[in-house]
């Protein structure tokens, strides 16, 4: 890309000079570009390329305005010459703004159309290169992996992580210079300034070394930090230590009442720092607190699996080098441990592609598309200044005739059309920063990275870049095509039909034909995007969802020590809460629908044989208060759900989902079978009750088996979410609800408050976002396309005048005259649909991982495209049409 | 002041004395020039690939330098380089130059504007 860039600078030189230097320009543009100066900061790369232009510039005019200097001195006269040629330079700009002044209508045209169309590339490109481009804020971040458990028989790819194993990675691994686990959670603190759910992270202390942080204040995490025993220590973001503890520099040491524990502050952490990641089960809205994970023995040899773990690749050592080599370290322990690692191998995914990996595809989407909005944008403005070409034809010949050249001509010609290109891309800037701030405000949960998004040097960089190459482009065409023309006809013939004739009207024709192709690939794709919405819309998710209000608690382990304790708690709690007057339901659930990931794992039916280890059925498991399905409308297949009779000493009971049944017992009932679940001990429950599937991610979830329990019977996490089914303001909800957990525990704080219909808008959040983001251009095409399509039939309306005229002198209708314009019009329509059709069914496998539930190519979507299409067209063409049939014969033939 | 060859000294432009000054002593391609002029400079001078070589274009016109052989020594890489060498007419000129300063340098001296060389 960069290569192409600089071969595309060295066209600015004279033909000779590039022929002799090119190879030996292009060695020097490669040796430099990775010339240490470049690669330190950030911004080298921007340096680099401002002083490799500027290089290119400057040179490229001396050797093109002194090109006969044959010495090696300070010249007088090369330095006169280029004064001379500055001047020139400064002239045609100064043309070119009274021109543009002179007609201030045709101007703002322009200009709205460029900075319409390079302020959406600005705004795109700028998202794209903060979110995705730019590189993460860490140390070399290119070689940071994130290592996950893959498991081939069920096809995950990135599961989170046994402990067991991860001791043996980092003890037997020859390919990381590191290795660290991370996780997130919520907690909450006490303290005089009241409680709050704040977001922590547990993570090793090789994390921050991997990462290359240093402390803003005191220190960072230590190895001695993880050892059980070693006192309890955490670590502060900046933002927490602002907001809490008011930038007090005299924090360290202090002590922070977490979950019920103390903590001593030992350092804080510098400003901007934040890792998003990437699995969270229970996090908060900002990552507060960064304590050491401490494993004991018997986390060591733990089954389950649950960490996430990152690694920096040691110098020299590729990614596929060390996928290789954690491979057979996993094919080892497979054949060591079978019934453990049965089908389990480990999968490296570069930190960037975790990050930023989704959003990849529809950013790159975007960008293409506003590259679509610009070509139109250019070939409007191109048959703009054809159109006024036409008129500038005399203007031409006459400085021609006073002894202009031809290329200072085109120069002239050029020079306006940068200028115009020039001014569209400053206010295509604004319009850019405009809509980024109103991105930022519109979407800020699915995007990663959103706080980095900024206008930087890079994106003012590239709009200078698209200015002056959409200058060169809209330009490029009229310039040569009035200059090529035979300046002294023009002359003689009073320049009104100069440059017209067939082969201007076919290039006119043409741009048109390319507007509206590439118009109608553009609404093809925001078609696509809204019916696939519309899918995802209708999917049903398999519970009510309105009018839920739902709210996060978590029980600190002092406060609540026994299992006991906190089935207590959480019944009475939901007993109140259903008391609350205007609650139609309530009830209490682990892991909630839309509210993130979830608890699995592997199970069996014990009237089946029992599969081999590692092609165990996994379930998703869900611990539930008795009401559940009830209160969310998950509707009853077969059996019962639970009773106030299921309680600890009773038998245990389990609930499973319609697809859990269908797999293990097609065909016959599964009420009174047994399965088994192992955890801890193995767990086995008789099946009382068949429930519907509830997608728990939104539409797009694959469903697998579920398994609920009653929480009274066994419950392994201290953390429930207790949601509200009442038509009443979600406000007063949470203020009720606030005042009955206080009644319970003054100290609790609630979290993660919010609307259902809220989760399942941010789920749809991005799906939503693109489509918009696409339709948006699309009707911007569209617009500037038919203002192509009026322009280019008024123009040849106005210039068949007289032979509509004599048509009409000779008889013909006026509804003939106009179906003849309206057919002129048709005729390059139906091109443009034709190359359109073709381009969109070419370009539709792209969108083959945006959409749901229909095929790219969709007919309802082309032909509604088509019908929608061909109508704003007939219509733009409609107007000249019916002027033409106007058209009094006698004034247009006395005209001539 | 007139040096032999009728030209006037001290009118070397600075990128063409430092590329002349840098070959006064080996042969060397084009980035070479630059890293050698860069090393001296302190990083002052940071010459852009068209800069130099529009100034080669030129000193080689004016006779002052040519291109020769790869010297054996230099690494083999990928890319076959160019490699310049000194002509006598430009070390003549970067000599009348060098000689040129350092009758101002003397005179700086003696007019107490810089530190006596040790």
């Amino acid at each position: 890309m960069s290569v192409l860039l600089f071969r595309l600078l060295l066209l600015l030189y004279p033909r000779s000079f590039r022929k002799k230097y090119q190879g030996e320009l292009l060695g020097f543009f490669l040796a430099d570009r990775s010339h240490p100066r470049y690669k330190r900061t950030l911004i080298g790369p921007v340096r680099f390329w401002i002083k490799t232009v500027w290089d290119a510039v400057k040179t490229a005019h001396t050797l093109r305005m002194g090109g006969d200097r044959s010495s090696t001195g300070r010249q007088q006269k090369g330095h006169t010459r280029r004064i001379g040629s500055m001047d020139t330079f400064l002239q045609d700009i100064r043309y070119a703004i009274r021109g543009m002044l002179r007609q201030p209508g045709f101007s703002l045209i322009v200009l709205t159309t460029l900075a319409l169309g390079i302020g959406a590339n600005t705004a795109v490109f700028g998202v794209l290169n903060s979110v995705v481009l730019r590189p993460l804020p860490y140390q070399d971040p290119e070689d940071l992996v994130f290592v996950w458990e893959k498991n081939y028989l069920r096809d995950v790819d990135n599961n989170v992580v046994s402990p067991a194993n991860y001791f043996v990675w980092k003890e037997q691994n020859n390919v990381f210079s590191g290795i660290g686990t991370i996780s997130e959670m919520s907690a909450s603190i006490t303290g005089e300034a009241g409680p709050e759910q704040v977001g922590m992270v547990y993570l090793s202390p090789s994390i921050f070394n991997l990462l290359g942080t240093r402390p803003q204040l005191g220190r960072l995490l230590v190895e001695n930090d993880e050892r059980p025993g070693f006192g309890r220590v955490v670590v502060l973001s900046d933002g927490f230590w602002q907001r809490r503890f008011g930038s007090d520099p005299d924090v360290i040491g202090e002590s922070v009442i977490l979950n019920g524990s103390a903590y001593e502050v030992v350092g804080v952490l510098p400003r901007g720092f934040d890792f998003e990641v990437p699995v969270s089960f229970d996090a908060a809205d900002s990552r507060d607190l960064w304590i050491p994970t401490q494993f004991d023995e018997n986390a060591r040899a733990a089954r389950g699996r649950w960490l996430q773990v990152l690694a920096r690749l040691k110098p020299g050592t590729s990614l596929e080098q060390a996928q290789n080599q954690m491979t057979s370290l996993a094919s080892r322990l497979e054949q060591e441990f079978p019934e453990f690692q049965a089908g389990w191998s480990i999968n490296l995914v570069p930190l960037h592609t975790q990050m930023v990996g989704e959003v990849r595809t529809p950013l790159f989407m975007l960008l293409g598309s506003v590259g679509f909005v610009l070509l139109i944008a250019c070939a409007n403005v191109a048959n703009l200044l054809l159109a006024r070409g036409t008129g500038r034809q005399r203007e031409v010949a006459v400085r021609a005739a006073l002894g202009a050249g031809r290329s200072r001509v085109i120069r002239q010609l050029i020079t306006e059309s940068t200028v115009l290109a020039v001014f569209g891309g400053a206010a295509g800037l604004m319009l850019a920063y405009a809509a980024i701030q109103a991105l930022i405000a519109f979407n800020p949960q699915n995007l990663p990275r959103v706080n980095e998004i900024t206008i930087d040097l890079v994106i003012v960089c590239f709009t200078v870049g698209v200015s002056i190459v959409t200058g060169l482009i809209f330009g490029a065409v009229p310039a040569f095509r009035v200059a090529s023309s035979d300046l002294k006809t023009s002359l003689v013939e009073g320049g009104e039909r100069g440059g017209t004739g067939l082969k201007y009207n076919r290039m006119r024709g043409g741009l048109v034909v390319a507007e509206f192709a590439l118009s109608m690939i553009l609404l093809v794709g925001a078609g696509l995007l809204i019916r696939s919405f519309g899918e995802l819309l209708d999917v049903d998710v398999g519970f009510d969802s309105s009018d839920v209000f739902t709210a996060q608690l978590a029980l600190p382990n002092n406060a609540y020590p026994e299992p006991s304790d906190r089935i207590r708690f959480f019944e009475s709690l939901v007993d109140r809460v259903q008391a609350v007057p205007g609650v139609t339901a309530a009830s209490a659930i682990t892991f909630m629908p839309f509210g993130g990931p979830g608890s699995a794992t592997s199970f069996w039916a014990n009237d089946r044989e029992i599969p081999d280890d590692g092609e165990l059925p996994v379930a998703d498991i869900r611990w539930v208060h008795r009401d559940f399905h009830s209160a969310l409308g998950v509707p009853l297949v077969a059996g019962r759900t639970f009773l106030p009779q299921d309680t600890e000493d009773a038998p245990l009971v389990a609930v499973i989902n319609t697809t859990a049944a269908n797999q293990i017992w097609p065909g016959e009932s599964s009420l009174g079978k047994t399965i088994s679940m192992p955890w801890g001990d193995t767990l086995v429950a008789e099946v009382v009750g068949v429930v519907g599937d509830v997608l728990h991610n939104g539409p797009t979830t694959e469903v697998r088996p579920k398994i609920y329990w009653d929480h009274r019977q066994f419950n392994t996490f201290s953390q429930m979410t207790v949601f509200i089914r009442s038509p009443g303001d979600p406000q007063s909800i949470a203020t009720s609800l606030r005042q009955v957990v206080a009644d319970f525990d003054p100290d609790l704080p609630l979290y993660n408050l919010q609307n259902l219909e809220t989760s399942y808008s941010e789920i749809l959040a991005e799906d939503r976002f693109v489509m918009l983001a696409l339709g948006l251009f699309a009707l911007v095409a569209l617009c500037l396309a038919s203002v192509g399509i009026y322009g280019v039939m008024s123009y040849s309306v106005n210039e068949k005048a007289r032979e509509i005229g004599i048509k009409m002198a000779l008889g013909a209708r006026a509804s003939a005259v106009t179906l003849q314009v309206l057919g002129s019009g048709a005729a390059l329509l139906g091109i443009a649909i034709g190359l359109g059709l073709a381009g969109s069914l070419a370009l539709s496998r792209l969108m083959s991982g945006l959409v749901f539930g229909i095929s790219t190519n969709d007919p309802i979507t082309l032909a509604a495209v088509t019908v929608v299409l061909a109508a704003v067209a007939i219509a733009a063409c409609y107007l000249p049409a019916r002027r033409a049939s106007r058209i009094d014969p006698m004034k247009a033939l006395r005209q001539e | 002041m007139r040096n032999s060859d009728g030209s006037l000294a001290g009118n070397l432009s600075p990128v063409v004395f430092q590329i002349l000054l840098s070959l006064a002593d080996s042969d060397l391609h084009g980035y070479g020039i630059k890293l050698e002029v860069e090393k001296r400079t302190d990083g002052a001078m940071n010459l852009g690939s068209g800069t130099l070589y529009e100034a080669i274009q030129r000193l080689e016109a004016c006779g002052y330098i040519k291109e020769c052989d790869t010297p054996p020594d230099a690494p083999s890489g990928a890319r076959k380089r160019r490699y310049y060498r000194l002509r006598v007419a430009g070390r003549e000129v970067l000599e009348s130059e060098l000689a040129q300063m350092d009758k101002i340098v003397k005179y700086a001296r003696r007019k107490k504007l810089m530190p006596q060389a040790r």
